[in-house]
């Protein structure tokens, strides 16, 4: 069976022990179709909005939330896995790739992710792994007590970008006739590894309105940027000789750690009669990130069209091994690979400024709402379906909580998700997940799953 | 002491966060590029190494490539003009690197950033890596160019100025068949000089050509012409170019039967240039060296010839590597250019290809080089 880098890196992202969601933070928002905003209470109301801290009251702890999202664009993911392992449909479905090749949106948890990567680093061949991505130390928890609560977060994200004719290669195998086709394009990845650590306040106003603040500590643990080089091909390899290598293919990353940045959210809740609320909040509405520019390190390595034969292709260890050891990058013994994979590196590597704003309305154990939520574009960390509209249902239950929720975005994103709530005494486990599906302008499918599981410990209050 | 509404405590902690954070974020940049014209210098040993001046210029040693430890360097090249015997310097790529003339015991992998949007429609094919060998003469190397990033490769054996060049002497290779050849009258030769009052003795016949970057452009002279057949244009696309092309080819015919045909050859043919193809993101290079003499061995020696309508058979040929070949054959025709007569010869040059069952399949590249009759 072909082992290949990309594939093995999906599924071991996915299957990780240990992940969050930034989409829609909380098991209960990701149950309730990216919303759950306008009565988001504790410490999910942190990153929803912290005026709602005034109206929880009583204490919970966030022992633990895990979740990822994964959302690509050009193929489904089954597709994509069945091209990446060269499957018997893999011809087809490569050739039914759009011109711009595929796209992939990770976003794990950061604490289980640095697990898996040092668990990829403990492999006999010690996968090199720092071209990548790394993870955070610090696990995903949080406290609210009455309207004072703080949030723990650490995430990683990660971004590829492929070109339809390296999937060929991939998918495929490297095939001499081909070789005139193969091109790289835009093929390249990037990654942020942080941890946040927000300190949020929510106050009544009058009887019917709240108003909140966040200020957030943001560690950044690692980003890394790369690409690929289109092929150099060897005409006088191509009589067969076996010592010579018809093609390589380059690549080169550069990566950043220490970074340090600053946020603040604001955000407002209005009581409204007959069980209705309208909320309104914005995360990061200052912020600033810095990385150190002066430890920014290079990686480079080559592959040859062996590398990518169907039967003894590179498993993910010797893909990643073959990057170089890393040297911090001096301008005067820089190679030009290094340098320009190092372009508009740091340009934009601050979080994006998130507004949302609801309706939403409670009676009894039903509670309905609706979110919008708009990106300011700038910084280069806006996802795809960061802006969407999500309309969420909750009914609660003895003992267990229901939820379902439905979500849309301009370009062409939608979102069908649900989830299920356990509530035994103060214990609180919620579970929440969906499915990406869509079409972009150009008929290529958005596809995508996602899901969070949280453990909760709450007493008093709301 | 003054009690504080939850509403002015909320305000204060946002005023005075957003003193803390300060105002909107703006882009961090990179420490890396140099001062226009900076150059960089750095002590390589044999172990390698790499040295840059970016953003446009790298030159990465192997291990082996430098005996000793020894101070390169590289600085922009802005008061010399590069020379343009190899073709165009394109602008902001040529480096002054040195020591100039050492010469590496392995080969250096130059990088240059060559913004795609300076070159004209066409000239990415034409492309190459310059070096200004000690002796003046400037070299081209076979050279890789990235379409997508802008970056172009080669592969240096010595130091000296280098730059980006398009090259002007470029010839096409055509995808459609060769005209053929219909063959021809051999013009008697000249007698030789004989003592005054005497016949001279026949002499004999000498047709060639000769053409380089260095001395008469092939392209200007027009001495050649190619073509490539179907499985080269399958393998390789149809936008191939033979970049500064070299062509030597002398045929000094011997002896002549009784109907005027030659029956004894001595001479050499040799084509050599940068056979460059445009795949689909990439332009890439093939250094072509074919060469034949005539008889057994690589210094040219009479064999013998058997002319029969358009095709003359030449009795043996070792080509530059060494391999003997027997009757082999070459399609001509001569025609009559004013007072003076043309042949033009077809030359063939064979391409493997590698299948994926492992079995090859050859592909032919035909070249007419149309050789003249010097003057005496």
């Amino acid at each position: 069976m072909r082992r290949s880098l990309f594939p093995t890196m999906v599924i071991l992202l996915a299957c990780t022990q240990g992940l969050t969601a930034q989409m829609s933070p909380g098991a209960r928002s990701v149950a309730m179709g990216g919303g759950g905003m306008v009565f988001a209470t504790g410490v999910d109301a942190v990153e929803w909005n912290p005026a709602n801290l005034a109206w929880g009251g009583g204490w919970n702890v966030s022992l633990f939330e895990l979740g990822a999202v994964g959302i690509g664009s050009g193929t489904t993911m089954l597709d994509f896995y069945s091209i990446m392992e060269g499957g018997t449909d893999a011809p087809s479905l490569i050739a039914a790739l759009p011109a711009d090749g595929i796209t992939l949106a990770l976003i794990t948890e950061g604490f289980g992710t640095a697990y898996l990567l040092d668990a990829l680093d403990e492999l006999p061949s010690g996968a090199n792994t720092a071209p990548l991505a790394i993870g955070s130390p610090l696990p995903s928890v949080g406290l609210a007590l009455g309207p004072v609560a703080v949030r723990v977060r650490s995430r990683v994200r990660q971004d590829f970008t492929l070109s339809k004719e390296l999937a060929d290669l991939i998918g495929n195998g490297f095939e001499l006739a081909n070789v005139q086709d193969y091109a790289v394009g835009n093929t390249g990845w990037s990654s942020v590894s942080t941890s946040e650590v927000t300190v949020s306040y929510g106050t009544t106003i009058g009887g019917a309105l709240s108003l909140g603040v966040g200020g957030r500590y943001v560690m950044g643990h690692g980003m890394t940027q790369g690409r690929f080089f289109e092929p150099q091909i060897d005409l006088s390899c191509f009589g067969g000789d076996p010592t010579c290598d018809i093609m390589v293919l380059q690549t080169a990353s550069v990566e950043a750690r220490d970074g340090t940045g600053y946020g603040l959210d604001f955000g407002a809740s209005l009581e409204l009669p007959m069980g209705f609320r309208v909320a309104a909040s914005g995360t990061n509405v200052v912020q600033r990130m810095e990385w150190d520019e002066n430890q920014i390190t290079g990686y480079s390595a080559r592959y040859t069209d062996s590398d990518f034969d169907n039967d003894l292709g590179l498993g993910i260890e010797d893909y990643l091994d073959r990057f170089s050891s890393g040297e911090i990058i001096d301008p005067n013994s820089v190679s030009l690979a290094v340098y320009q994979a190092s372009e508009g590196f740091l340009e934009g590597s601050y979080f994006p400024q998130v507004f949302r704003a609801g309706l939403g309305w409670r009676s009894g154990g039903t509670t309905l709402e609706a979110v919008g939520i708009k990106v300011a574009p700038r910084g280069r960390y806006a996802s795809a379906w960061d802006e969407r509209v999500s309309v969420g249902l909750e009914q609660k239950l003895p003992l267990l909580t229901l939820r379902g929720g439905y979500g849309f975005s301009q370009n062409g994103i939608t979102q069908l998700t649900g989830g299920l709530g356990l509530r035994l005494g103060p214990v609180h486990l919620d579970a929440g997940g969906g499915k990406f599906s869509g079409e972009r302008l150009d008929s290529a499918p958005w596809d995508g799953y996602f899901g969070t599981v949280g453990l909760q410990i709450r007493a008093g209050g709301q | 002491m003054r009690k504080y509404s939850n509403l002015e405590r909320l305000w204060s902690v946002a005023v005075a966060a957003f003193l803390v954070t300060g105002c909107q974020q703006t882009d961090q940049q990179l420490p890396f590029e140099l001062a226009e014209g900076e150059g960089a210098t750095l002590s390589i040993g044999p172990a390698g190494g790499t040295l840059s001046v970016p953003p446009s210029f790298s030159l990465e040693f192997p291990t082996g490539s430098l005996p000793t430890s020894t101070s390169v360097s590289a600085m922009p090249l802005i008061t010399d003009p590069f020379p343009q015997d190899a073709g165009g310097p394109v602008p902001g790529t040529a480096f002054d690197v040195g020591p100039v003339g050492t010469t590496l015991g392995e080969p250096a992998r130059v990088e240059m950033a060559v913004d795609p949007t300076l070159l004209e429609l066409g000239e990415d094919v034409l492309l190459s890596i310059a070096v200004q060998r000690a002796t003046g003469e400037v070299s081209t190397f076979e050279s890789t160019y990235d379409l997508t990033n802008g970056v172009l490769v080669a592969e240096v054996d010595e130091l000296g100025p280098m730059a980006a060049v398009v090259s002007v002497d470029a010839i096409a290779v055509l995808s459609e068949a060769p005209p053929s050849l219909l063959g021809g009258t051999f013009p008697p030769p000249a007698p030789t000089p004989a003592p005054s009052g005497s016949a001279g003795a026949p002499g004999t016949l000498v047709f060639q050509a000769n053409c380089s970057p260095a001395s008469r452009p092939c392209f200007t002279t027009g001495l050649i012409r190619l073509w490539a057949d179907d499985v080269i244009v399958e393998r390789m696309g149809n936008e191939i170019f033979l970049v500064n092309p070299a062509v030597r080819v002398r045929l000094d015919f011997l002896t002549f039967d009784q109907f005027g045909l030659p029956t004894e050859v001595v001479g050499e043919i040799a084509i050599g240039g940068d056979l460059r193809a445009r795949f689909n993101s990439t332009v890439t290079g093939y250094d072509l060296e074919e060469g034949v003499t005539t008889g057994p061995g690589t210094t040219p020696s009479p064999t013998t010839v058997n002319v029969s309508g358009s095709v003359m058979t030449i009795g043996q040929t070792t080509s530059a590597s060494g391999v003997v070949e027997f009757d082999d054959d070459v399609a001509f025709s001569i025609v009559g250019i004013g007072t003076t007569q043309m042949m033009v010869a077809e030359l063939e040059a064979e391409v493997e290809f590698e299948n994926d069952d492992n079995t090859v399949t050859y592909g032919y590249i035909t070249a007419h080089v149309r050789l003249r009759v010097p003057e005496s």
